[in-house]
């Protein structure tokens, strides 16, 4: 809505990788773990568990030992369960924390369990990959796969998107001047992305059991050609289609929508912000980490207001936000744009076509946020004294207007803060103030010259403060305010390059879905493959909603709870009577939870790849921070055991099996 | 040449049988299908193109829906409940676009969705233009889905094809927007400044239009500016005296802030004159041009009408009396089935159980019939009071001078908006004929001797049955019909009568207009205006007190001519106020000094020796002396009396008083010599007297102020307590108090 990114959900830190990547050990595991006892109880009944094969070869003695390791380790963490109900003081702290930072022994259990499966699971396939796998003959299969898809004429699909463009006005009509590249933006990525999901869809999910069905697969599978190897060039040879499909359709977009933008909207969004984004807090509110709750149903927001009239000594409510770091070369060109963009929630209707106006301060990060009203209050009244003299001493106005600046410069080496009053704040729309770069270079050297000592906690106070205060005259408005709502621009990039970071996300759906599709295709029939292929990244979809869900955080209990509610029409923030039939409802929605829990890892985190936010909003879209660590490594995260499924499924059919 | 065989000839002759029947149904059936099928739903108005503008994009999309139409619809309503709640509000635009695309033929998320634009999501924005951006969207939401729903298109009119009934409801809706948003919201003078904006070409309010180079850098160009506000003499005038932009910088600020909201016109190069819109794309928004009457958006110039300025209500109203175009006929109206009647006549037509032809008519789902057809009417009074309220009374205008104060005064005339469309009596008087004609058409105005024999006929079936004056009756028993019919059906069309305009609340409308178009009425108010911003600007406060004592007389013979609308409640109230602020914050300030005295003196009389202690007192103990907060003023005293018949009583004892001097006349009214001799309240001043306020009421007499009103509005400015009865408390563990079943 406005150049504020709204991200609900924290983007992940390269600090919270090896957590990540034991969640993913942890979860791939245990999937590689079922599939393990799976077959083993299919050798077993086969009666192929026999010592001369297990141990037959240096790789079966491999995988074997591996499974063991982590049968014994699965064995353990199992037996924590009933000990920790037995004697809870001293073994339900050794339990799985599941998420939590710190590692108990059922933590580093299930992750050696997990490994240890994986390791068994993948250890065929890796040396496959450097044995028996030519990637000239994956290269073959790719080219041939690109040539099928052109012969199917599956690319004149890519036209239709012409037909967006020419009904995106169908869409558009009447826009406001802010919204128009992000509206132009949504719909392009509304027309897209559909478009390119069922294309990677339907490629993947009907091309090898087509080949099966007509059995043209035996014109390849009697080359020697490994199986996987198929799996892999389709992969790749449709890879290779949709992503210059992609890149094709993006281009046309972004020159259609580039076309005679409004003034506002190429100020708001046509450009790629670089933010400095701080940690927010609050100070002389009721709680630290948040501001009042004006009882809108989206809490994104936190609230501060004026200090009360009839409460003269009540403390000013302040919000706070800490940057720890900030680039080196901020304010080496200027002064620095603190650009932000609040909610307003009115208690009084307040003047006709006035906004509520706050207080803008800096302060030095070595200083407590506490005092930084108390040094202001000093600040002004040295101020006062200086330009009071100032003004005695010089004549002409430019030479006052540099003393005054000047004046400031000193104030600020002095005291280390800096403060702007009475700024006009109006909602849904990005303002700025340009924030002297002597208060940012000051705090730079200062920091070079003499580093923050770490505090008691053994972390170093943050570099600066920025400060957020509504004045006393707009008192009665509450001003609503999280985390990225202020920034310090720190620089500008192209739109384009951004628009074209923006396609990588949409990319990586595409991929995610083309490599499920043909995953499920090796096993499954080619409706199935693909039903099962838009039923995953359909529920994808709602991945927030479906983990509240299997977490028993929904409002109004569970699905039968809500089933219930409907029919009783009891609405789901009213409590339910204490009765048999709720106790029923409950256990059954456990139990559906619990299920849910099970499979929750299997669905596609889609929403993740959607970054049409950033680009519509303006803002850049890092490389590392985003595009590697929030797309690009859970997309390899999630389509690695479908391959590996991919890989012993393709092996195991029956297409001219030699045996 | 082979002969065929008898079997193959009668093969070919089978299959040309055959051809020839697949050809003839064919024809017929199309033929059928066009003259018959086609006219028949047609008639019905079952077909797309029948009910108004056909999307052709949008039902494309919902072909290739097919069947999962319902399932899309509600994803999408769902994902924009949840785009609404995280303030996501061009999503939520794109949504709702959709939505409404995909179910154009169901009226209710037209309906709501653009209500919620217009409502919900305006008020979440804190800067006007946003607001009204918002505003702006949910209308032209409602007008594009009533096009859909309209009866007609656009080439079926200039074809004088048949039209169909449109949604009266969603042409109301338009208008109530226009109403609510607009020119009744918290910001509606902002909002209406905006609204002229958006009439005027983009080029004519370019900011730098008006501004020059002179001595001091860029300032604006006056000149240009006052041309500017005689064009625009209202949106200048607001500006002024409502937003406070006084100065003509501010004034140019202002239309370079906010020149970027929705227009009539397109966005031209810089120079050159702006294009029209499609005047279906246009905010704002208005109905197709049907009538004269309606400001026409295919035109540059929305308003070409010399009587009426361009307002917020003129739109208003055109989308209410667009609302009534495909109404049933009024009943007494000459557009009624049967011709024009009178109220008496045709008493076996029931009233209440209106019957139509539904497939040309539509009549409103909710809103009583009568109620929906006073807004034309209504709208013609709120342009009046809206032109009252921004001072706009007669040819004085408003005086652009204090512009130039810095400036040698030019010789130019300063004035603007002398014109006759600015006059607040003649916008009364167009008032008062609407609600006449209102009246009229649907049986509401009744004269008194249409009446009296009403009363006369309905009298025989009160005795026998013991029926109150007003109220329903029970019908007369089967036996008793043919005598009592008749005075049953009289007495019901009084009671339909007293009933629709109570609802209506069309007698004080009446009363109100009627007072209102007097020359008088307007005196009075513009005296009030003008001492008001006297007051309030500060520039002359003795002048604004002499102006409130001139006008307090004025007002007592503008309310005792016209009593009805002097027991109006609202205008009891509003005048009070008026009062009451005179009083405390005029009055009293500016005499402080004499009052102080007085009120010393009063304070001195219940001590002996009496001291000269007012003069000993210092400055600042003397400002402590309170201000009378219970003063009475020039109306609260008056009493006159008011039964049946006083007005005849009045002009009795007038004639009485004067008849001395003249020739004894049988007939006629009162003679010339004493009418020409009158001071033109003298009569409606007879049997009036003026008391101390607690002074009792003779029988049959009345407070020019009812004390409720009084209480009221006295309640509203914290100078009395609450008369309302205390919240009992509730004990603690006492149970809940029981809810009403439904």
């Amino acid at each position: 809505m406005f150049a504020a990114n709204i991200i609900e959900r924290e983007l992940p830190q390269w600090s919270a990788f090896p957590a990540a990547l034991r969640d993913w050990t942890q979860s791939a595991g245990t999937v590689a773990a079922l599939g393990l006892l799976i077959w083993g109880l299919a050798q077993f009944l086969q009666g192929n568990f026999t010592r001369r094969r297990l141990l037959s070869t240096p790789r079966s003695l491999w995988v074997f030992g591996s499974a063991l390791v982590s049968v014994v380790a699965f064995v353990a963490l199992l037996a924590l369960f009933p000990l920790s109900w037995m004697l809870p003081r001293t073994f339900q702290k050794l339990l799985p924390s599941l998420g939590a930072t710190e590692m108990t022994l059922g933590d580093w259990l299930y992750t050696v369990a997990g490994a240890a499966a994986l390791v068994a699971v993948i250890t065929p396939p890796f040396l496959d990959l450097f044995t028996s796998f030519r990637w000239g003959r994956i290269w073959a299969l790719a080219r041939l796969a690109v040539k099928e898809a052109v012969r199917s004429r599956v690319i004149y699909i890519f036209a239709a998107m012409a037909l967006v463009f020419l009904f995106a006005d169908w869409f558009v009509p009447y826009t406001r001047g802010e919204d128009q590249v992000r509206n132009y933006i949504r719909v392009i990525y509304w027309s897209m992305t559909p478009l390119f999901l069922m294309t990677a869809s339907l490629l993947g999910a009907f091309s090898i059991p087509t080949d099966v069905r007509n059995q043209s697969i035996h014109t390849i599978v009697t080359k020697p050609v490994e199986k996987f190897e198929i799996l892999l060039g389709r992969f790749l040879g449709y890879g290779f289609i949709l992503t210059v499909g992609l890149l094709l359709v993006a281009g046309l977009s972004l020159i259609y929508m580039t076309r005679s933008i409004h003034p506002s909207a190429q100020e708001e969004s046509l450009r790629a912000r670089r933010p400095v984004i701080g940690m927010l807090s609050f100070l002389n509110t009721r709680h630290r980490e948040k501001g009042d709750d004006v009882g809108r149903v989206w809490g994104y927001r936190s609230y501060i207001t004026g200090r009360n009239p009839t409460q003269p000594d009540a403390p000013q409510p302040y919000a706070v936000w800490a940057f720890d770091d900030i680039p080196s070369d901020l304010g080496a060109h200027g002064d620095v744009r603190l650009e932000y963009t609040f909610d307003i929630f009115r208690l009084t209707k307040g003047e006709q076509g006035k906004g509520v106006f706050c207080t803008f301060a800096l302060g030095d990060g070595r200083l407590n946020p506490a005092e930084v009203p108390d040094r202001l209050k000093l600040v002004r009244k040295e101020r006062e004294r200086l330009q009071t003299q100032a003004r005695q001493d010089l004549a002409g106005r430019s030479e006052l207007a540099q003393r005054f600046r000047d004046i400031e410069v000193e104030l600020i080496k002095t005291h280390g803060v800096y403060e702007e009053r009475g700024v006009e704040v109006h909602d849904f729309v990005t303002q700025g103030r340009h924030m002297p770069a002597a208060f940012f270079r000051h705090m730079l050297e200062r920091d070079a010259e003499e580093p923050r000592p770490p505090g008691a906690a053994g972390k170093r106070p943050p570099l600066l403060w920025a400060m957020v205060s509504v004045d006393f005259g707009s008192h009665s408005q509450l001003v609503g305010m999280a985390r990225r709502d202020l920034y310090l621009l720190a620089d500008d990039d192209f739109f384009a390059v951004n628009f074209f970071k923006g396609v990588i996300g949409m990319w990586c759906t595409v991929m995610l879905v083309l490599g499920l599709a043909l995953a499920c295709s090796t096993y499954l029939s080619g409706v199935i493959s693909w039903l099962t292929t838009l039923f995953l990244v359909g529920t994808g979809l709602f991945t927030d909603y479906i983990t509240r869900l299997a977490e028993g955080r929904l409002p109004g209990g569970g699905a039968f709870q809500s089933f219930h509610r409907i029919f009783t029409r009891i609405q789901h923030s009213a409590p339910l009577e204490e009765t048999a039939t709720l106790n029923i409802l409950q256990t059954v929605d456990e139990v559906y939870a619990w299920f849910l829990r099970r499979f929750i890892n299997l669905i596609p985190d889609v929403t993740r790849h959607d970054l049409h936010k950033y680009v519509g909003n303006g803002f850049d879209i890092s490389w590392g921070q985003v595009i590697l660590l929030d797309n690009i490594i859970p997309l390899i995260g999630y389509l690695f055991p479908w391959f590996v499924l991919g890989y012993y499924t393709m092996k195991y059919r029956e297409i001219a099996n030699p045996s | 040449m082979v002969m065929a065989t008898p079997l193959q000839q009668q093969l070919r002759q089978r299959k040309l049988l055959y051809l020839g029947l697949i050809v003839a149904l064919f024809t017929l059936s199309l033929l059928h299908r066009r003259f018959v099928v086609e006219a028949a739903a047609d008639e019905l108005q079952l077909r797309e193109v029948s009910r108004g503008e056909v999307d052709l994009s949008s039902a494309a999309v919902r072909l290739t829906l097919t069947g999962s139409r319902g399932l899309a619809v509600t994803f999408l309503w769902s994902s924009a409940c949840d785009m609404q709640e995280r303030n996501e509000w061009n999503e939520l635009d794109l949504l709702i676009t959709s939505i409404t695309r995909l179910q154009p033929h169901f009226i209710t998320p037209w309906l709501f969705q653009s209500w919620n634009l217009s409502f919900n999501v305006a008020v979440e924005f804190d800067r006007p233009r946003d607001k009204y951006f918002y505003i702006g969207r949910g209308m032209q939401l409602l007008a594009q889905g009533e096009r859909v729903h309209q009866g007609f298109r656009e080439e079926d009119v200039a074809r004088g094809k048949q039209m169909f009934p449109g949604n009266p409801d969603m042409r109301h809706h338009m208008g109530i927007t226009y109403l609510r948003k607009i020119a009744g919201s918290d910001e509606k003078e902002i909002m209406q400044c905006l609204l002229d904006l958006s009439c005027i070409d983009p080029v004519q309010r370019e900011a730098r239009r008006f501004k020059r180079t002179g001595l001091r850098g860029e300032e604006p160009d006056l000149a240009k500016l006052a041309e500017f506000a005689r064009n625009y003499p209202r949106l200048v005038r607001r500006l002024n005296d409502k937003l406070e932009y006084t100065s003509p910088l501010q004034v140019v600020n202002f239309l370079e802030e906010n020149f970027d909201v929705p227009s009539r016109f397109k966005r031209a190069e810089s120079g050159r004159e702006s294009e029209l819109k499609d005047w279906k794309e246009q905010f704002p928004v208005l109905p197709f041009p049907f009538s004269d009457e309606w400001p026409n958006p295919k035109s540059a110039i929305l308003n070409t009408r010399d009587d009426e300025s361009l307002d917020v209500f003129l739109m208003a109203r055109a989308w209410f009396s667009y609302a009534q175009r495909d109404l049933p006929p009024p009943l007494f109206s000459r557009r009624a089935p049967g011709g024009l009647r009178n109220l008496e006549d045709d008493l076996d037509m029931d009233i209440f159980d209106l019957k139509f032809d539904r497939l040309k008519h539509r009549i409103p789902r909710y809103m009583s019939l009568y109620v929906f057809r006073s807004y034309p009417a209504r709208t013609y009074a709120y342009m009046a009071e809206n032109l009252s309220d921004e001072g706009w009374f007669d040819e004085e205008g408003w005086s652009l001078r204090h512009w130039f104060e810095r400036q040698q005064a030019s010789g130019e005339d300063l004035r603007v908006g002398g014109e006759a469309r600015y006059h607040t009596r003649l916008a009364w008087e167009r008032a008062q004929r609407a609600y006449e004609q209102y009246g009229r058409d649907n049986g509401l105005l009744l004269d008194p001797d249409q009446r009296r024999r009403l009363d006369d006929k309905a009298e025989k079936y009160r005795t026998k049955y013991k029926i109150a004056h007003v109220g329903i009756g029970q019908e007369p028993r089967r036996e008793d019909m043919a005598e009592y019919g008749e005075s049953y059906k009289a007495h019901m069309r009084l009671h339909a009568n007293l009933y629709f305009r109570s609802i209506t609340n069309f007698d004080d409308f009446v009363h109100q207009t009627k007072a209102e178009s007097a020359p008088q009425t307007t005196l009075a108010h513009k005296l009030l205006f003008k001492a008001r911003e006297l007051y309030r600007t500060g520039a002359d406060p003795e002048m604004a007190l002499t102006l409130y004592e001139v006008a307090w007389p004025l007002w007592i013979d503008v309310l005792l001519q016209n009593p009805e609308y002097a027991q109006l409640s609202h205008v009891q109230e509003d005048l009070y106020e008026v009062e009451v602020r005179y009083l405390l914050r005029l009055l009293q300030p500016q005499r402080s000094a004499e009052l102080q005295k007085i009120l010393s003196g009063f304070a001195q009389t219940s001590v002996w020796p009496q001291l000269p202690l007012y003069e000993r007192l210092p400055q600042a103990e003397k400002d402590r002396i309170a201000r009378v907060r219970n003063a009475w003023g020039p109306l609260d005293g008056i009493q006159y009396y008011d039964r049946p018949g006083a007005a005849e009583l009045k002009e009795a004892l007038l004639l009485w008083s004067h008849l001395a001097g003249e020739p004894l006349r049988t007939t006629g009214g009162p003679p010339a010599t004493i009418v020409s001799l009158m001071y033109p309240g003298q009569l409606s001043r007879q049997l009036t007297r003026s008391v101390h306020r607690g002074e009792p009421l003779p029988s049959g007499w009345r407070n020019l102020l009812d004390d409720m009103n009084i209480q009221l509005v006295r309640e509203r400015l914290g100078l009395a307590p609450s008369s309302a009865p205390p919240v009992p408390e509730v004990p603690e563990g006492a149970p809940p108090p029981p809810v009403p079943r439904r």
